[in-house]
């Protein structure tokens, strides 16, 4: 049997179901970890162990009584500290919110609760899920798992770590402009941003209404579509939740690629932006993997890269301005300096610009919906870069602008970050699958099938050195 | 006027005051990152042209 710590979330829900597993013991042994080993990966703003335990033994009890169990009875989590939990602090990692006590759940929380989830605690986040790493702020930044002096990504960041780590076997982040997948990438886990509207986000705090996304971090594939099934659905108190069915993630997820059709969205990496050379390689490594098993790769081209982002930015950060619009006034020395940095430019767009922008997004998806009408899933970059040293300035502003996740929270399309190797020296490297709205299922069928013939989801950061 | 002067001046007119005065170098390279913004939008948009918009009647 893997270490407690190593089981994914599909392996211990079926150990607890089978009374082979106590969800104490699994909590207890996460808490462990966690306490021995957070200090140096700075995942969670807060541990809820008294809590945990306690359902973690309600949990127990359920499983002995012979009650209906939830897919993920006895499954401890954790939660991105954007994201509401009635009683506990919602920081978003901001002296602006140590005092912000949530009145209620976020309805993701809500989900995870009524599937029988267990929450270790609240995880760390860049300032508003806005900001870089941050050293002026009353929590640390959370540090890479691989290797301390890197940085995770973000902002989800201490969603990434805590599952990279063995901290917990799925954690929830949020994301407007990458921030599942930047995670997700930089740690070596599995991270999901599902179509705009699949995932409830009333409960969470938002940055930019038209392009927030709630989604999972695991270690595997299975896991990430088991999530998504719980977390999926619509909420009519959330005016962007798609009423919509809901497939089973979990149904097609062993069904190979054969007979699929595979688009390199190339120019994303090589010329619109050039990925450094390891990145480049690692993806065309990919291709001929899922080629090998049986896929078609074809190029497809949309707008550059730089339209996407540009067009995302001017949104986000329009939006972004009207919630925050109240604070830059009254306490703008309140933020970090990197989220102040990154908020200002929203406060020189016009209104005129942000329809503009609206307009511009209309083009843009049409251009993406029509290059991605000929294929099943394409496939791109995420960072086109490797984990960068987080305690040096001026390489976390280089790393951050050099992504190709915007593109997809501006249309809308569900894109999956797949973890698809090392750097020599041992750092993870990740890669994006994107598929049509709602087809999530043909995404993680590609992903899986990938996931098992390289089995890279099977190595581990060492934590103990 | 220079861009931190043009920054601190837009700043002041929309009520940021404290940004305006205690932050205007960045406020001098925000107004400068979003005019390259603005530049890189297309500019041919036909008048009748609907965006995106998130208004949806509920029945």
């Amino acid at each position: 049997m893997s270490a407690l710590h190593w089981l994914t979330a599909t392996e211990a829900a079926a150990q607890i179901r089978a009374k082979k597993l106590s969800p104490v013991e699994l909590t207890q042994a996460l808490l462990a970890r966690i306490e021995r080993h957070d200090p140096r990966c700075n995942a969670f703003i807060a541990v809820t162990a008294e809590r945990a335990l306690a359902e973690a033994r309600k949990a127990e009890a359920a499983v002995m009584s012979g009650a209906a169990l939830g897919p993920l009875h006895g499954v401890p989590y954790g939660l991105k500290d954007i994201i509401d939990v009635e009683g506990l602090v919602t920081t978003c990692h901001s002296r602006i919110l140590t005092e912000n006590v949530a009145r209620a759940d976020a309805v993701v929380t809500q989900r995870l609760v009524q599937a029988g989830g267990i929450l270790l605690g609240k995880l760390s986040t860049h300032e508003f899920a806005l900001g870089g790493p941050a050293f002026d702020l009353p929590f640390p930044p959370a540090r890479n798992p691989w290797n301390a002096k890197m940085g995770p990504g973000g902002s989800s960041s201490g969603s990434g770590v805590a599952v990279a780590a063995g901290f917990a076997p799925v954690a929830i982040g949020t994301d407007t402009g990458g921030s599942v997948r930047n995670p997700a990438a930089l740690c070596g886990v599995v991270g999901m941003k599902a179509t705009y509207g699949r995932v409830s986000r009333r409960g969470v705090f938002p940055l930019a209404f038209s392009l927030d996304h709630i989604g999972p971090l695991t270690r595997t594939v299975a896991d990430n579509a088991l999530l998504l099934n719980v977390m999926a659905g619509h909420d009519a108190k959330d005016p962007g939740s798609a009423d919509r069915p809901v497939a089973d993630y979990t149904a097609q997820l062993d069904a190979g690629v054969k007979g699929l059709r595979i688009g390199m969205l190339r120019h994303f990496y090589v010329s619109d932006m050039e990925a450094s050379a390891e990145v480049r390689e690692a993806i065309e490594a990919t291709a001929e993997v899922l080629r090998r098993l049986g896929a078609e790769i074809v190029e497809i081209r949309v707008p550059p890269l730089q339209d996407y982002a540009t067009c995302n930015r001017m949104i986000l950060l329009s939006e972004a301005c009207a919630v925050h619009g109240r604070w830059l006034k009254d306490r703008p020395q309140d933020y970090s300096a990197s989220t102040r940095n990154r908020l200002m430019p929203g406060l020189f767009l016009t209104a005129t610009d942000y329809v503009q922008a609206l307009r511009w997004r209309e083009r843009l998806i049409a251009a993406m919906e029509q290059a991605l009408a000929q294929v099943d899933v394409a496939i791109t970059a995420s960072s086109m870069e490797r984990p960068y040293p987080i305690d040096d300035p001026i390489q976390v502003e280089k790393y951050y602008p050099r992504q190709a996740r915007a593109p997809f929270n501006l249309t809308g399309h569900p894109a999956l970050a797949l973890p698809v190797g090392f750097t020599q020296d041992k750092l993870p490297l990740g890669l994006q699958i994107v598929g049509k709205y709602w087809d999530e299922a043909t995404i993680y069928r590609v992903a899986r099938a990938y996931e098992r013939e390289t089995g890279w989801h099977e190595m581990h950061p060492h934590l103990e050195g | 006027m220079s861009d931190i002067e043009r920054a601190q001046q837009l700043l002041r007119e929309q009520g940021y005051e404290r940004l305006a005065a205690e932050f205007r170098d960045a406020a001098g390279a925000a107004l400068q990152a979003a005019r390259n913004m603005v530049a890189r939008m297309p500019k041919d948009f036909p008048p009748a042209e609907e965006p995106v918009h998130v208004f949806r009647p509920k029945s």
